[in-house]
């Protein structure tokens, strides 16, 4: 079933095409690469799929509905998820705070419950810190509610802005360069945290990476972004193999050469 | 009827082009609001007042020395309450920039007194009438040295050596001091050339107007910051547009509207710009990159 | 601990038992100041510290607050435990009616279109001279009245303003402790990361635009009660810049550094009065000065408490961090 579809979809700035006519759907459960060099338009997507950009032209559906004019808010209370590739935590905030704000309940807190702050209140609040801490232990971040987000070294700062996306509840999470700046033994842990994920909570995962290893051993689907426009789709090796990639990738002359 | 409001709005919109352009220079180099610049308008004001009436300076010599002692004075207020906090959060300047502020009008009540200090008659008054509109030499006066300075301005920015370092400045405080430039001499610089321009609205308001006092600063500097945000800030000919226009409007407004609201205009207009294009009329467009 | 809690109970008791001991109206008067100017720092800064909105005409809500008090006391029977909420909900309506257009703009743009604002309600002030007299001001507004006791004595507007105070730290500070000050925050630091996790950064501005001008309303309210006379002349862009100096000297995002930086800001001008001409020359210094050396103010941000969104909860891990740790890292 498609939980996610693009048709067509253009999005320019001034004469600049950042994305151009890409196609692209995503099945129920299903974890999806997007790769492509520098400049591709990746983070573009993801910027029209969380309705930081709306589409020049073209038609964008989640769980059957037209999205294009949404919100980001709106996107995030139907189920859409991202982090950043370069990471945005709230530096003065608290690891569990970070993901306490994304809460949906947390935030939707009335005034004068805040203000009368009854027992009902509270009960409620021990119930979103306890479900908040589930998921800091998915991500094996729960030893850490205290520090403040800043002074967590790289690798966790990235596990807590994914623990901040599944807080919301999602549906769809995406990744936008996750493993960026981790070692490879942190890599592994990713990964697997990655399935994990896709298995426990059923969630349609889209993500980004430059590690084509560790794409390949995850991903179920590989899509290839070159100049904003879809290149390829596939699965794993037919993808890797496919000239107009390593073109994309390597340049023109390496046909000459080998 | 009409064109004569316009000629009083031209007279007052460029003694607010002066002002505005001390706002914008400013702003284009380090990206803050110098909210004190209203006050040191006035302080160029009393510059004048004082050296005219007491040491009965020729007038362009008065002119040249208050505008002089307040680059000084403009030079001083960033190296102490500027510079250091070049690095910190935005709002840090904006209240030091206040604390200034609180204390040059409080220095100025000190030194010359709360009361409106009239201004000397360095000028004789003419008025010369045609086709039924008057203009009064010291309106004139008042338009012939602001070209001047704008001019004179426009030539400093983009001919000269500082100029051209102050451009390069603004683009990016960083990438300046790489290519040599001492950024720190050229926002010292930045500061003086807008405060010695705010001295010299400051004289030609104290004609205009017979009268100084040492709050002249803060509806002067709300006016010409209006300015500055209408023609895009950060813009040096945009400031000089924006200052004309606003005082056309303001005239206008007063005559037609209500004249106890004239001050309530200019801010009318500062909000309705800011909402509707808050890059000015001839700002350009941000991209806001994620 | 114990010490602590001991010294808040003296501190408490001090501050109730106030009048008591300090007999003296000139030192009663400051104490109510204070109490004035709490109210206006801690509304400015739930707009400036927590939601990061850069507000300059913080004197107007004041002002409105205070008009509006002074004309319902002068021109109808209704009692001052009535108007008293009213001013606060119709000062609190301006703060929203402007805040809607303005919370978009950004920094410096918003800091100088609320001082615009201020202007404007200045003028207001000054020429609706058919409703405000205008410069002459409003005379003669009633002191409030409880069962058929009227406040006179400097002790009873004490007291009043205490409870107003107490309500005003209260309220404010159970807001900026829950998930709304958390929301806020995160609006303040980065607008993109609150719209990705589902904050629409417009409505909690809005929110804490329009609870900043609330409180405001209401310390105009007290304020007008209190004095009996009213004038332009009391709401102008100086107070704005006091009012926000006080934030910043105390610590912006801070309740405690609101109330630290009122005290600071009534008492540091009385005390100065040996200097009278240099006074304010002096506090625009240290405002210069606070601002180079430190700019976090008396009582910043890092003092906040952490956590305290379901503290029990987020206390007890701590003290097992290296044992789960370990697991951890072999799953």
């Amino acid at each position: 079933m498609e939980v996610l579809k693009l048709e067509g979809v253009t999005v320019k700035f001034g004469g600049l095409v950042a994305v151009n006519n890409v196609d692209l759907t995503m099945n129920k459960g299903e974890i999806l690469a997007l790769i492509g060099p520098n400049g591709a338009g990746k983070t573009t997507l993801f910027n029209l799929l969380t309705g930081i950009y709306t589409p020049t032209s073209g038609r964008i559906t989640f769980k059957q509905k037209e999205i294009n004019a949404f919100k980001p808010y709106k996107r995030v209370e139907m189920g859409i998820a991202r982090t950043f590739q370069n990471i945005r935590l709230i530096k003065s905030l608290t690891v569990l705070e970070n993901v306490l704000v994304a809460h949906p309940e947390c935030h939707s807190e009335g005034l004068f419950q805040s203000i009368f702050l009854t027992r009902a209140v509270k009960e409620k609040r021990k119930r979103i810190v306890e479900e908040c801490m589930d998921v800091l232990r998915t991500v094996g971040l729960h030893a850490k509610v205290n520090e403040l987000a800043n002074n967590l070294p790289y690798g966790e700062q990235r596990l807590l802005e994914i623990a901040r996306a599944m807080v919301t509840k999602c549906q769809l999470l995406l990744l936008d360069e996750p493993a960026a700046g981790m070692n490879s033994q942190e890599k592994q842990s990713l990964v697997d945290l990655i399935r994990l994920l896709s298995k426990k909570y059923e969630m349609e995962i889209l993500l980004i990476e430059h590690d084509i290893r560790m794409v390949m051993s995850i991903a179920d689907r590989v899509v290839v972004l070159d100049h904003g426009e879809k290149i390829a789709e596939g699965v794993g090796a037919e993808v890797q193999n496919n000239p107009k990639v390593i073109k994309a990738y390597l340049g023109e002359e390496i046909d000459e050469n080998e | 009827m009409l064109s004569q409001q316009i000629i009083n709005g031209i007279t007052i919109g460029a003694i607010y082009a002066l002002i505005a352009l001390g706002y914008t220079m400013v702003y284009g180099i380090l990206k803050i609001v110098n909210f004190a610049h209203g006050d040191i308008f006035m302080m160029g004001t009393f510059f004048g007042l004082f050296i005219l009436k007491y040491f009965n300076a020729p007038f362009f010599l008065a002119f040249i020395l208050s505008a002089l002692f307040t680059a000084l004075l403009g030079m001083v207020v960033e190296r102490l309450a500027y510079r250091p906090l070049r690095f910190t959060d935005r709002i840090v300047p904006l209240i030091s920039a206040m604390g200034v502020s609180i204390f040059l009008v409080n220095l100025a009540q000190l030194v010359w007194g709360t009361e409106t200090h009239p201004f000397p008659k360095v000028f004789p008054i003419k008025t010369y009438t045609f086709n039924g509109m008057t203009i009064s030499s010291i309106q004139i006066l008042i338009l012939v040295l602001s070209v001047i300075l704008m001019i004179g301005l426009h030539l400093f920015v983009t001919k000269t050596r500082i100029g051209t370092a102050m451009r390069a400045t603004s683009m990016s405080i960083t990438n300046a001091k790489l290519m040599g430039i001492n950024t720190n001499f050229i926002i010292a610089i930045t500061f003086a050339v807008g405060s010695a321009l705010a001295a010299a609205a400051g004289i030609l308001v104290g004609i205009y107007y017979d009268a100084v006092y040492p709050t002249m600063g803060y509806t002067a500097g709300l006016k010409a910051f209006t300015a500055a945000v209408l023609g895009g800030i950060g813009n040096i000919p945009g400031a000089m547009a924006g200052g004309l226009l606003l005082g056309i409007t303001e005239n206008l407004g007063a005559a037609y509207i209500s004249s106890q609201y004239r001050d309530a205009i200019a801010f009318i207009i500062l909000i309705v710009v800011l909402m509707v294009k808050p890059t000015g009329i001839f700002g350009k467009k941000e991209i806001n990159k994620v | 601990m114990k010490s602590t809690r001991l010294l808040k109970i003296v501190a408490a008791l001090l501050i109730l038992a106030l009048p008591l001991w300090l007999r003296n109206e000139y030192m009663l008067h400051i104490a109510i100041s204070i109490g004035i100017y709490i109210m206006l720092a801690l509304s400015l800064n739930t707009i400036v510290g927590y939601a990061g909105q850069f507000a300059l005409g913080h004197a107007a809500f004041y002002g409105i607050g205070s008009y509006v008090t002074a004309l319902l006391l002068l021109n109808t029977d209704l009692s001052f435990w009535l108007v008293l909420p009213i001013a606060g909900l119709v000062t609190g309506l301006f703060g929203f009616i402007l805040g809607s257009p303005v919370i978009r703009l950004r920094g410096d743009y918003l800091g100088i279109v609320t001082l615009g604002f201020g202007e404007i309600i200045r003028l207001i002030f000054v020429n609706w001279v058919d409703v405000t007299r205008g410069p002459m001001g409003l005379p003669g507004i009633r002191s409030p009245e409880l069962f058929g006791y009227t406040f006179t004595s400097s002790a009873d507007f004490y007291y009043l303003v205490l409870v107003l105070v107490a309500i005003t730290v209260l309220v404010i500070y159970r807001v900026v402790h829950s998930g709304m000050g958390l929301s806020l925050l995160t609006v303040r630091e980065d607008e993109v990361v609150a719209e990705s996790i589902g904050i629409r950064p417009t409505k909690y501005k809005l929110i804490a635009f329009t609870m900043g001008a609330l409180f405001a309303g209401v310390a105009g309210a007290f304020y007008a009660t209190y004095i009996s006379f009213i004038s332009p002349d009391s709401f102008l862009y100086t107070d704005s810049v006091m009012i926000l100096a006080m934030v910043v000297l105390g610590g912006m995002a801070s309740v405690t550094g609101s109330i630290l930086g009122a005290i600071v800001l009534v008492v540091t001008p009385e005390l100065l009065r040996f200097a009278s001409d240099y006074r304010m020359m002096l506090v625009g210094l240290a405002i210069v000065l606070m601002m180079v050396f430190k700019p976090q103010g008396f009582w910043g941000e890092s003092r906040r408490k952490r956590n305290f969104y379901g503290k029990e909860l987020a206390d007890k891990p701590q003290k097992s961090a290296a044992a789960v740790s370990d697991s951890n890292s072999a799953t």
